[in-house]
């Protein structure tokens, strides 16, 4: 019973180093929408996209996006969900990579500025390329606003996050585009970069395979317990018949 | 934990055990994005920083406007002679060249001896900035900051092109690219179409002698006289050693190749050919020319790299390990390497089912890689006409290396690349090497038209020396072959791919990717640099690929050209894919990095 008992242990020691590799990034959003109020390119939407890097879908990180502030506006209408996402602008966003493509987008009536508060896991896909989050604007025609994040990661995001670390993801902020005006019409938006600002990081959490991994192992341990004390309880019945 | 706790165990101790010892505020300074001079509550803010370091590569584009000779047929040969005019708009801060290179199709040129340029670099104005030619701009390129608008009409006259080589009718770039090698160390280039072009030209050949053996002082003297040499090709043996029915490693007799390459006269053009075996399952094509390179002198050998002949590049010892920085073309240095595909053993009788043609077609792709793994330009030597059919026998006539320069055994004594004297021709005269054309050339390159002293007296004993003629391209200086045809993983050290995650564009409904390829090697990595996106997802397709790849291995990848110029070292260079996905399915695939002037 002892070997067995150092068994257990080794299984959860050989757990407990992935329960560490995972972490929390947790950032504050802000971005100033005053010149949307009055742009004739609406109506806005709200477009998070959560997009798994390994493409199979593997579910290893978790987004929440929580905290709406739109400075006077607000949400509207009903949140488009695609993959693994519930939740909307009102209630909060839960995102998971346990599609290749995860999305929301909800309309939205632009106010002074909108803020959210967005947390997420941080375990890296094998294989080389990351599970990437990303914020954008959305016009009336459906297209993202310009941004100068075209020129640098090709997307016209205010956002991105780049799930490329554990312990130290790649986050991106950019303003808007001044050159270029939306698909959907009138003049160009002119906007400063987004305040994006790191809040105090979570306890690192396991990634749901290591969490199964650690459950089994807490599973085999109690059931050493039980038995042991049912060879025990056994035992001293045994003597009794005697 | 608690149960944990009741077996001894605390959590500090798991804390120890998974190296996450530091205090939490130090896992979150550590955060590479954000500073680690700020404080926990005194946030960082990133706003708008690119994401990857660009490379300093300068580029002008450019378009030939007229030209002499107005002929174009394809595919066709630029004319020797010919003048043809260019206008190019460019921008650089400095107007001294120090080197021009001209690309054609995907073969790099050197200007001289082959191009001369004239009037380049004349500077019409100024459009921003307070420098000009008489006051050149600061040093550091900046893009939109400081430079000179230079507006360059000009000509460039071919003095002489490869006679047949290379094959201009394949296209995988722009017609033509200018290489500027600009005094502060930057690369320019501008390229464009090729609209009018003369068909006629052809600078001719070169003759040299391939060797298995170490002639004495009097036998190279023989040889000098009767056919004066350009080049010397030696035998490297590789899969089958000279001793009758036995592989290089059983062979006690030493392998001459070192021996040849140094007593050879001075001024000689040097490449050397392999033998491949093919019913040894033990020796893969790369061990092969493990062997073949090991006979060089020993260079292949890791442990071996103060070895220093015949690798002499610029009359210095060379390691082994810093080849891969040389031309094939070096004083001293190999021209190419051929891989020698024939049925060699008399009487030896290869297997003609497809199952073991397929297996050998293999082991010719491993060789010819390994080839070019280890820094050289790989042709493929073969026999196959009227008498012999071994590369119908061996590869069932297989057209996959079609791309690679081919030297073909025709002992007719005829030195002369497109002609050959056929038995029982009735019309008596040479006739176009073309019409026994197979494997997919159009064209060789090189032709064995002595072999075995047959038909030709230069005072060597038989069987040990054969007469060749090539196009003298593949001895130029130019490093027509130095294709890193290499996956990311070959490359090693010298390479790394980092990709980001994905992103659906909403406007062009393609997702985008952006990929960092940067050189981390000693070397510059030759350009054109291209990245090959294998085993791409079946449900997404690479939009604006530059073609697929067809000689490199897998083929039939997505091809995507990054830049024409080199990637020097240390430097990055950033492109953004573009997937069109319908299905918004999962998009995995591999990349693998191509560079040089090679066919991908």
């Amino acid at each position: 019973m002892i070997s067995l008992k150092w068994l257990a242990l080794y299984t959860a020691i050989l757990a407990t180093p992935q329960v560490c590799s995972a972490g929390l990034i947790t950032l504050d959003f802000n971005l100033d929408t005053a010149q949307l109020v009055t742009s004739p390119a609406g109506p806005f939407s709200i477009d998070f996209q959560f997009i798994d890097g390994s493409g199979t879908g593997d579910a290893n990180n978790t987004l929440s996006i929580g905290s709406f502030d739109f400075g006077g506006g607000s949400p509207t209408g009903s949140a488009a969900l695609t993959g693994g996402v519930t939740g909307d602008l009102s209630s909060g966003v839960s995102m998971i990579d346990s599609s290749f493509f995860n999305e929301l987008t909800q309309e939205f009536a632009p106010g002074s500025s909108v803020s959210f508060q967005l947390t997420s896991t941080t375990n890296v896909d094998s294989g080389g390329v990351p599970d990437e989050f990303s914020f954008a604007i959305l016009d009336g025609t459906g297209v993202e606003i310009p941004t100068q994040g075209l020129a640098s990661v090709g997307s016209d995001v205010f956002l991105d996050l780049i799930v490329d670390s554990a312990t130290s993801p790649s986050v991106w902020s950019f303003a808007s585009d001044p050159g270029r005006s939306p698909a959907a019409g009138g003049g160009p938006i002119t906007t400063g970069p987004p305040t994006v600002t790191e809040t105090a990081a979570g306890t690192p959490v396991p990634e749901p395979s290591t969490l199964i991994l650690l459950g089994a192992a807490v599973a085999f341990i109690v059931t050493l317990r039980r038995l042991e004390l049912g060879v025990q309880q056994l035992a001293v019945r045994s003597k009794g018949v005697q | 934990m608690e149960i944990l706790a009741k077996m001894g165990i605390s959590g500090s101790a798991l804390l120890g055990l998974c190296n996450a010892g530091r205090s939490h505020m130090e896992w979150v300074l550590g955060r590479s994005l954000f500073s680690r001079a700020v404080s926990l509550l005194a946030l960082a803010v990133i706003v708008g920083q690119p994401a990857h370091s660009t490379t300093a590569t300068l580029t002008v584009k450019g378009h030939i406007v007229s030209a002499v000779n107005t002929v174009y047929t394809a595919p066709f040969n630029l004319g020797v002679g010919s003048a043809y005019t260019f206008s190019v708009t460019y921008t650089v801060n400095s107007t001294t060249v120090s080197k021009m290179t001209l690309s054609i199709g995907q073969y790099l040129i050197e200007l001289a001896p082959f191009v001369s340029v004239n009037n380049i670099g004349a500077v019409i104005g100024s459009s921003w900035g307070s420098c000009d030619v008489s006051t050149p701009c600061d040093s550091s390129y900046e893009f939109g900051d400081t430079g000179i608008d230079l507006y360059a009409p000009g000509s460039f006259t071919l003095n002489q092109l490869p006679c047949q080589f290379p094959p201009l009718s394949v296209y995988s770039f722009d017609d033509f690219v200018f290489w500027v090698d600009l005094p502060f160390g930057n690369v320019g280039q501008f390229w464009g179409s090729i609209e009018s072009l003369s068909t006629s030209g052809c600078q001719g050949s070169v003759t040299g002698v391939d060797l298995s053996v170490n002639p004495t002082a009097t036998e190279w003297a023989s040889i000098i006289n009767s056919i004066n040499p350009s080049f010397v090709i030696v035998d490297a043996w590789g899969g089958r050693s000279e001793c009758p029915g036995q592989f290089i490693f059983q062979c006690n007799a030493p392998t001459p190749a070192e021996q040849i390459l140094t007593n050879a006269p001075s001024g000689l053009k040097k490449a050397a050919y392999a033998l491949l075996n093919y019913d040894t399952p033990t020796q893969p094509g790369a061990t092969q020319i493990g062997f073949a390179l090991d006979s060089l002198g020993g260079q292949y050998q890791p442990g071996n790299a103060n070895a220093t002949f015949p690798f002499i590049v610029n009359g210095a010892p060379t390691p082994w390990s810093e080849l891969a920085c040389q031309p094939g073309n070096g004083d001293g240095n190999l021209s190419f390497m051929a891989v020698d595909v024939e049925s060699a053993i008399p009487g030896e009788i290869l297997p003609v089912d497809p199952a073991s043609q397929t297996a050998r077609v293999q082991r010719i792709y491993e060789a010819v890689q390994a080839v070019q793994r280890a820094g050289l330009s790989p042709i493929i030597y073969t026999h196959n006409d009227a008498s012999v059919q071994d590369w119908q026998t061996i590869t069932r006539n297989t057209t996959s290396f079609g791309c690679l320069p081919l030297w073909t055994a025709h002992a007719d004594g005829l030195a002369d690349l497109s002609l050959d004297i056929v038995p029982n021709a009735s019309s008596g005269a040479p006739e176009p090497w073309t019409e026994v054309a197979f494997g997919g050339w159009s064209q060789r390159a090189g032709k064995q038209y002595c072999v075995n002293n047959t038909a030709c007296t230069i005072g060597i004993g038989a069987p040990d020396a054969d007469l060749d003629v090539f196009n003298p391209y593949l001895f130029s200086a130019a490093s027509w072959g130095m294709a890193l045809d290499e996956t990311d993983a070959n490359l090693g050290a010298n390479v790394t791919v980092s990709r980001s995650g994905f992103r659906l564009n909403h406007g062009t409904n393609q997702y985008v990717q952006t990929v960092t390829i940067t050189n981390t090697s000693a070397c510059s990595i030759p350009g054109p640099v291209s990245l090959a996106l294998d085993n791409l997802s079946a449900n997404a397709t690479l939009v604006a690929a530059n073609g697929a790849t067809s000689c490199t291995v897998p083929a039939g990848s997505s091809l995507l050209n990054v830049q024409q110029g080199p990637l020097p070292p240390g430097q990055s260079v950033n492109v953004t894919l573009q997937f069109s996905n319908p299905t918004n399915q999962g998009i995995v695939y591999a990349p693998r990095i191509l560079a040089g002037s090679g066919t991908r």
